[in-house]
């Protein structure tokens, strides 16, 4: 077991990796409760992929991941994980996005047991026929809810409109349809592909012994046979810089519009540190629509906008995609182009950089004040960067304008697709 | 962890003394009663305290001050207390230790000015924002039927009238809104401060004796709020629900069911009506989710939620419109459990479990500490040991007996096309 230190905020990690390659850090911290993560590297946009030993690739329905995470609580002995935690007075829950599933739980006391019920949930896989079917109405009603959201029913289409090649493009639920063509033989085929430990991390923050956790995950897993193996291998799709469509309407007889602004940008190589060419390019988002920018008391202001205008920044393979989202009265299109024009505008100041970068160092000391805020910053760095970014204060303190306006000139802004939810005409 | 309790300038300071968050919380309360029409003030009151200042010209040099001072996170709010409201800015910023000397005091004194020294001009809030608040809160109301949840909710609300005082149709208080002016809303915020009771609380690794005298300098308030009882009891007691269909051309279907319970008493309302809501619809194990859920695949998502101050609940559910009787039937049956004790021990010891462990935790969050403090002196709930020692009393006959308390008031279906 290794000891690292997030440097600057007081913050321990112990690391260690088992012979099946499962990778653990511990983050203790003077909770009482202690969150346990554990998060598998299969996430919804991952469609096509093999183990190094196949010669093909598996292809599966859009919405897997997430049927999967919802399949993993079933048990063959009819207890359901979930019981367990509440019994030990635990919340416990799992999600599934782009990149990753993650099963987690935060307790006070019976650690060891809530370990293990986490343990257990994501190696002891039980479907059936039957609850195959069971769940299918349950993940439809899930799916139903976006269907009526008009934050998704833009936020999809524009996944469509942007990638031509990337499995990105599918929703992390998949479509009615993706939904109900899942079979057990899918779930397994997957289950036995991302659900080995060499694909998994497991994190845990609170008041806990590192040591006593290590043991205590190596005896669980003395009991159980997972050869070494490599990690899975996710086929890889050419994406051209291009988006597919411009711009696209939906019709829905909503009383608001809702439009989505995205823009596809090809990662700048100017700096190689993957951490830092990321925070580099966040900054572009922070200095023109964070909360210091001009364009603050513009949106405020203007009565045609019924929502504040959102920012997101997605990182998808080699490219970074903003999307801007807002719930707009009448004319989208001035919106549209009041976007437009300040994503565009590159005059930058220095006083608002180094203000930005306060605010930032601030949101860092933030993210480590709870046990599951810990696990997860840990997760996404390991997911993106390999690793944890334990120098990340110091990076993010030695950022620096003149760098940023050099990195930033090579941003290309001309790949932008744009989706309208209009209310004008109904639907025939 | 220690507790500091200050009689200051009209108004009381509450400092939980703790070295385990790298973090200070702040909060300002100011409680009120809720009067007739409360509703169209307050929304736009939380808009203007928050997008203006007597000290900032702009938003964008508020945020710009803001991250001057490393960035503190704030929000306004009224929320319903029962026949209470409270104005409330709940804040959190980096203990100084991490940032620069001084920030403790500079923080303070940003946050504390957004809601005594708003931007006042002419003897009424701003006019120009005003103006533009109005107009952008109108605009959410007129399209709550685009977010059906946030619609079902306030139909319900209308349906039922558990409040003080009336509550608004939608259309009612859209046009009590639109007539508002902006002297108005600042008679109704005067009103606030020269009536209301205000309670601030300090959370972290700070010095007590520097807290209070950067408060004993920063405010001074003039408050007569009388000590007046939060509970809201529920009258009316139908004997068939009141059951009301709206169409959308949605997916889905919004269903939501309202209660009102029958003259609870403190044991039952901090203790048993807890179990039995957390037993009836709180986690998955619930009889509601374990039935509708996973037996008949009929949702994603069904719970209860309790109104403790209104002693109401309701439970909510998404489902085809075409399985509405069959979900209400289920839902029916489990009622029906409740009161015959149809619950195995088990789920009832294990909700027991996470109300106990939910008391640990309230020490691992600066914000739950500063809302079990703060319940204590607002709604005199017992002491986290007594909360525990109490609970462990609940028998499963006492959640019997409550389920006898229970009348369905409302069911209320928001009508998808499926």
């Amino acid at each position: 077991m290794e000891k690292k230190s997030y440097k600057g905020l007081d913050l321990d990690v112990y690391e260690e990796v088992l012979d099946n390659g499962l990778k653990i850090y511990i983050a203790p911290i003077p909770r009482h409760t202690i969150h346990g993560r554990i998060t598998t590297f299969f996430g919804g946009s991952i469609l096509e992929f093999k183990n190094e030993e196949d010669s093909e690739f598996t292809k599966v329905p859009a919405g897997i991941a997430h049927f999967l995470e919802h399949k993993m609580f079933e048990k063959e002995d009819g207890v359901d994980p979930l019981s367990i935690y509440e019994n030990n007075g635990a919340s416990a829950n799992a999600f599934t996005n782009e990149f990753i599933t993650a099963y987690h739980f935060t307790g006070a006391g019976h650690f060891y047991e809530n370990l293990k019920t986490l343990l257990k949930c994501v190696h002891e896989p039980y479907f059936t026929d039957e609850n195959v079917l069971k769940e299918k109405g349950i993940i439809s009603q899930e799916k139903k809810q976006d269907l009526d959201n008009p934050f998704s029913i833009v936020y999809d289409r524009s996944l469509v409109n942007v990638f031509h090649n990337l499995d990105f493009k599918n929703t992390v639920l998949g479509s009615l349809d993706d939904i109900n063509s899942i079979t057990k033989e899918d779930l397994y085929k997957c289950y036995n592909t991302f659900y080995h430990p060499s694909n998994m991390i497991l994190t845990i923050s609170g008041d806990v012994d590192p040591l006593e956790v290590v043991n205590f995950v190596k005896k669980f897993y003395s009991e159980y046979h997972f050869e070494k193996r490599g990690k899975a291998i996710v086929k890889h799709k050419a994406e051209p810089e291009t988006v597919v469509k411009e711009k696209d309407v939906i019709y829905k007889d909503n009383l608001s519009k809702e439009i989505m602004v995205s823009y596809k940008v090809k990662k700048p190589d100017f700096i190689k540190d993957d951490y830092l060419n990321k925070m580099y390019f966040s900054f572009l988002l922070d200095m023109r629509f964070g909360a210091m920018s001009y364009i603050t008391d513009v949106f405020v202001k203007n009565k045609n906008l019924i929502s504040p205008v959102s920012c997101y920044l997605e990182v998808v393979d080699d490219f970074y995609i903003m999307l801007f989202n807002a719930t707009v009265k009448d004319n989208p299109l001035e919106i549209i182009d009041l976007i437009d024009k300040t994503i565009k505008d590159f005059d930058f100041s220095l006083d608002d950089f180094d203000l930005i970068k306060k605010a930032i160092l601030n949101s860092v000391i933030l993210s480590t004040e709870n046990p599951s805020g810990i696990c997860s910053m840990i997760a996404n760095q390991v997911r993106f960067y390999d690793k944890p970014i334990y120098d990340m204060y110091d990076k993010l303190k030695g950022l620096d304008f003149d760098t940023f306006k050099e990195y930033i000139k090579d941003v290309c802004l001309d790949n932008r697709s744009v989706v309208i939810l209009d209310n004008k005409n109904l639907r025939s | 962890m220690k507790y500091y309790d200050y009689d200051m300038d009209g108004f009381k300071l509450h400092v939980i003394k703790t070295n385990r968050f790298k973090t200070v919380f702040y909060s300002i309360n100011i409680r009120f009663e809720d009067n007739k029409d409360s509703e169209i003030y307050t929304s736009l009151l939380s808009r203007m305290l928050i997008q203006t200042s007597s000290k900032f010209n702009s938003l964008r040099e508020i945020n710009t001050y803001c991250a001057s001072i490393y960035d503190p996170s704030y929000n306004i709010r009224v929320l319903d207390s029962g026949s209470e409201n409270i104005l409330r800015l709940t804040s959190s910023f980096a203990n100084e230790k991490y940032t620069e000397k001084g920030m403790l005091l500079k923080n303070l004194e940003f946050l504390t000015s957004f809601i005594f020294e708003p931007k006042i001009v002419d003897g009424g809030f701003d006019k120009e924002m005003f103006d533009i608040q109005k107009e952008k809160l109108l605009e959410y109301y007129k399209s709550m039927k685009d977010n059906p949840k946030e619609y079902a909710k306030s139909r319900l609300a209308e349906e039922m009238q558990i409040k003080k005082y009336k509550v608004l149709k939608l259309d009612d208080l859209i046009s009590g809104i639109s007539n508002l002016s902006e002297v108005e809303l600042y008679n109704f915020y005067q009103s606030i401060m020269s009536k209301g009771c205000l309670d601030i609380f300090i959370c972290g690794d700070v010095d007590e004796k520097e807290v209070k005298e950067i408060f004993s300098k920063l405010i001074k308030f003039k408050g007569t709020h009388k000590k007046i009882n939060h509970l809201v009891k529920q009258h009316d007691f139908k004997d068939m629900p009141n059951i009301v269909v709206d169409k959308t051309n949605n997916t889905q279907s919004n269903l939501i069911i309202g209660f009102k319970l029958d003259n609870l008493s403190d044991f039952e309302r901090n203790y048993v009506f807890v179990l039995y809501s957390w037993i009836l619809g709180g986690g998955m194990s619930s009889l509601l989710s374990q039935t509708v859920r996973e037996k008949y695949s009929l949702c994603y998502y069904i719970y209860a939620v309790r109104q403790n101050l209104f002693e109401t609940m309701k439970i909510y559910a998404g489902i085809d419109g075409v399985n509405f009787e069959k979900t209400c039937n289920l839902i029916q049956d489990e009622l029906e459990n409740m009161e015959n004790g149809n619950f195995s021990l088990e789920l009832f010891e294990g909700v027991k479990e996470i109300y106990y462990n939910s008391l640990i935790r309230i020490e691992d969050s600066q914000d739950d500490l500063v809302a079990s403090y703060a319940s204590e002196i607002f709604i005199n709930n017992d002491s986290i040991s007594d909360r525990k020692k109490n609970m462990s009393k609940v028998t499963k006959e006492d959640v019997m007996n409550l389920a006898k308390k229970v009348h369905v008031d409302t069911i209320y279906l928001l009508k998808g096309e499926v």
